[in-house]
């Protein structure tokens, strides 16, 4: 039988349900209250338990095996007692910048240590997001690095003096060129910016779609890493935007427009189309980044690979001189500051950057190789890689990465300033204005 | 037969005198059992919308930078700046122009094809069906399938262009071309959603009119302008709204596409609220730009609105 209820006895029992729900919510806050000043004594009786010691290292996907592979074979969680959780982070920064500011403005982290890029490097350390590592390391431990690398480290890793970052990975563009195709025309290999402009009127064939050299060129940080290459060898910091910077400009101008050497459409390319379009012949060279050789030489290339396709030689010198023909770029260790298991996260990230650790890192993968003494020496000597990092290392051509402290937007602000001057929407000094203001508008900020 | 509705308590005052002890007992009940049914519904509106607004309407007038670790009150600061700033004043103008000629082509051609799916022909129900594949792929993808195609090496459209002019087309290192190229990948994307919706509105104008015109001696093209048009007119003032709305508020085609290049030629107001909050954590300066945006769609959708209420017929 259906019962009605009046609207007084419908109030009455919402008020009933509501008043009950809050009771109820409130009630295990209590008994948890209760429960936590009955703590210390219960503590005291219980028997003592031993909590597993743990730490979590956030790396990217592609490394994700080789940092497991690594700890296995090191033993590390056996010697140490501290279990090790190795999480994927994002692969964009931007996107691993979020999570992480948002975490650590919550007081925690999603791991505790990171392997992470520069530019996440230059936001974490002035953010205050990382610790200093300089603490953990032995008095020797800059013995085991050249140079370079001890340059580039105090340049990116470093804030007010203090290291937020270890690095383990430092890779540089290199001059890519088809050697097949300059020995048949018995042409030499440009060893400066005048001896490349030529090479226009040997190689490119506009109706075939043929250029003497291709980059990628596309806005999102692709055209400022060759707006920086290029500045390098021009003996300066693009984010300065000095003469060098302006005969930067005007040299890659030329290159498109003047020379004919540089195809324009580089502009609208990725990483992915230029290497497309030097695997389909339509390119004498490049500079591209190391993971070009590993694309070349996959299974699906087997059948146009051959080393006279992918030679290296070094970057033609602009007026800056040799030794700033090319810049690496690194990734590294850090400890994020709101870590849960800093004590631990400090344990793995000495363990992982001392030097036996870094030579068997580089034996698990190339993603741990870099001119860090130790792990070159150690290296096998008959890789292409290593046989290029060693021909650029030892050659000295490898400046330090043009670098700015509030990077991501200063790069931002070339690249719009740039690519509107390359595709004759501003003139050359309006471009180099705009810049110059929107970057002084940002130090004073 | 006439069907009486409780009438909702008035809040207005009654003789100056507060709402509910201006009401009579029963009504003071009913007054108090209204506020607690819409409470649920207002409450996720607050907090779901409104306080989302008003708080970032709040921290347009904050240099909230989680990078600098700074959240001061700086009065209108940010206002004056995006003003001046270059990519914001490239990226409004290009928005507009996205907007605007985008969803004008799209409700052209959505309503051509609307037109062509509503007539009787073998395979209808197919074509409608793949009629839909282009606003079913998710649009980032769409972005990076385009770049491809546009490529000036293995690009199927310059390749096509390249067979038939014998030039080599290079889509985004001209600014127009560009643009043109922005605003033909946004139509070929969303104009056949916008056919779907008018084929639906078409198949509602009630037949009896079309025969009365036809023994009127009305051609096709009377048929069209006096009845189909003034009838399926609401839903295009909805439609075209509803997509100037969405179209202000994304970006994920010209990310995909362009990343606002060259220079800032394709750029649109949201990419630069992305580039401002989520790449340089600005968040103060990223809100002003939202306000800005809201600002645009509410200019907008007041002028819907009224042109709604103009458009509407009775038959």
């Amino acid at each position: 039988m259906k019962r009605t209820y009046s609207r007084r006895e419908f109030l009455g029992m919402a008020g009933a349900v509501a008043a009950g729900s809050v009771l109820a919510a409130s009630t295990p806050v209590t008994a948890l209250a209760s429960q936590l000043q009955a703590a210390p004594a219960a503590r005291r009786q219980a028997p003592a338990v031993l909590t597993p010691r743990k730490v979590r290292i956030a790396v990217g996907g592609w490394a994700e095996q080789n940092m497991k592979d690594l700890l296995a074979r090191t033993n590390f969680t056996k010697e140490t007692g501290i279990e090790v959780e190795v999480v994927l982070r994002t692969d964009t920064k931007e996107t691993e910048l979020t999570r992480l500011a948002s975490a650590v403005q919550a007081g925690t982290s999603p791991y505790d240590v990171i392997d992470f890029e520069d530019e996440l490097t230059t936001s974490f350390s002035r953010a205050g997001y990382v610790i200093g590592l300089d603490d953990l390391l032995p008095p020797d431990f800059w013995d085991d690095f050249p140079p370079e690398m001890i340059a580039y480290s105090q340049t990116w890793s470093t804030y007010k003096g203090e290291t937020f970052r270890i690095i383990h990975n430092w890779e540089m563009p290199y001059w890519w060129y088809r050697k097949d195709w300059f020995d048949a025309r018995g042409i030499p290999v440009p060893t400066t910016w005048e001896e490349v402009k030529p090479l226009g009127k040997v190689f490119t064939d506009e109706t075939k779609g043929v250029w003497a050299s291709v980059d990628g060129l596309i806005k999102g940080a692709f055209l400022n890493v060759y707006l920086a290459w290029i500045t390098l060898q021009a003996g300066g910091n693009p984010f300065d935007v000095g003469p060098e910077y302006k005969m930067a400009l005007e040299y890659i101008y030329d290159l498109m427009y003047t020379s004919k050497v540089l195809n324009p459409a580089s502009l609208q390319k990725d990483y992915n189309q230029q290497n497309a379009d030097y695997i389909a012949d339509r390119v004498a060279f490049m500079r591209q980044w190391p993971f070009f050789g590993d694309v070349a030489r996959s299974p699906e290339n087997k059948d146009w690979f051959s080393e006279d396709k992918v030679a290296v030689a070094l970057p033609p010198a602009g007026p800056g001189g040799k030794a700033g023909s090319t810049y690496a770029a690194a990734w590294g260790f850090g400890i994020i500051k709101t870590s849960p298991n800093l004590a631990e996260a400090k344990e793995l990230l000495k363990f992982l950057v001392s030097k036996e650790i870094a030579v068997e890192a580089m034996k698990v993968g190339f993603w741990f190789l870099s001119a860090r003494k130790s792990v070159l020496a150690a290296a096998p000597q008959d890789n292409w890689l290593v046989k290029q990092l060693k021909m650029y290392t030892d050659a000295g051509v490898i400046g330090v990465r043009p670098f700015h402290p509030r990077f991501v937007e200063a790069l931002t602000i070339l690249e719009d300033t740039a690519a509107a001057y390359l595709t004759h929407q501003i003139s050359l000094d309006e471009s180099l204005k705009q810049a110059k203001e929107r970057l002084a508008q940002l130090e004073e900020e | 037969m006439h069907q009486t509705y409780a009438r909702a308590p008035s809040l207005a005052r009654a003789n100056g005198q507060p709402i509910l002890a201006a009401l009579s007992k029963a009504g003071q009940r009913r007054y108090v059992l209204f506020l607690l049914l819409i409470a649920p519904a207002f409450l996720l509106r607050i907090t779901t919308a409104a306080y989302p607004i008003l708080q970032t309407i709040y921290l347009s007038f904050t240099n909230l930078n989680l990078i600098k670790n700074t959240n001061e009150f700086i009065g209108l600061q940010n206002y004056v700046a995006v003003f001046h700033d270059y990519g914001v004043r490239e990226a409004l103008s290009f928005t507009i122009m996205l907007v605007v000629s985008a969803t004008i082509l799209e409700l052209g051609i959505g309503m051509l094809v609307a037109l062509l799916l509503n007539a009787a022909f073998v395979g209808r129900g197919f074509a409608r069906t793949i009629n839909l594949i282009p606003w079913a792929i998710p649009t980032i993808v769409a972005g990076y399938t385009f770049r491809w195609l546009l490529d000036d090496q293995f690009g199927l459209i310059p390749y096509w262009l390249n067979l038939l002019s014998g030039a080599r087309m290079v889509a985004f290192i001209d600014p127009v071309s560009a643009r043109i190229a922005v605003i033909l990948v946004h139509v070929w994307k969303d104009a056949p959603f916008m056919a779907i919706i008018f084929l639906a509105g078409l198949q509602g104008v009630p037949q009896d009119l079309y025969e009365a015109a036809r023994v009127d001696g009305a051609n096709v093209w009377h048929r069209f302008w006096h009845i189909t048009l003034p009838l399926v007119m609401p839903l295009t003032i909805t439609m075209g709204l509803f997509r100037v709305v969405w179209s202000l508020g994304s970006f994920d085609l010209v990310y995909g596409l362009t990343q606002g290049g060259p220079g800032v030629a394709t750029s649109v107001l949201a990419l630069q609220v992305f580039r401002e909050g989520i790449m340089f954590f600005k968040f103060g300066f990223a809100s002003t730009i939202s306000v800005v945006l809201l600002v645009v769609v509410a200019i907008v959708g007041a002028i819907g609105l009224w042109l709604f209420r103009r458009s509407e017929v009775s038959y």
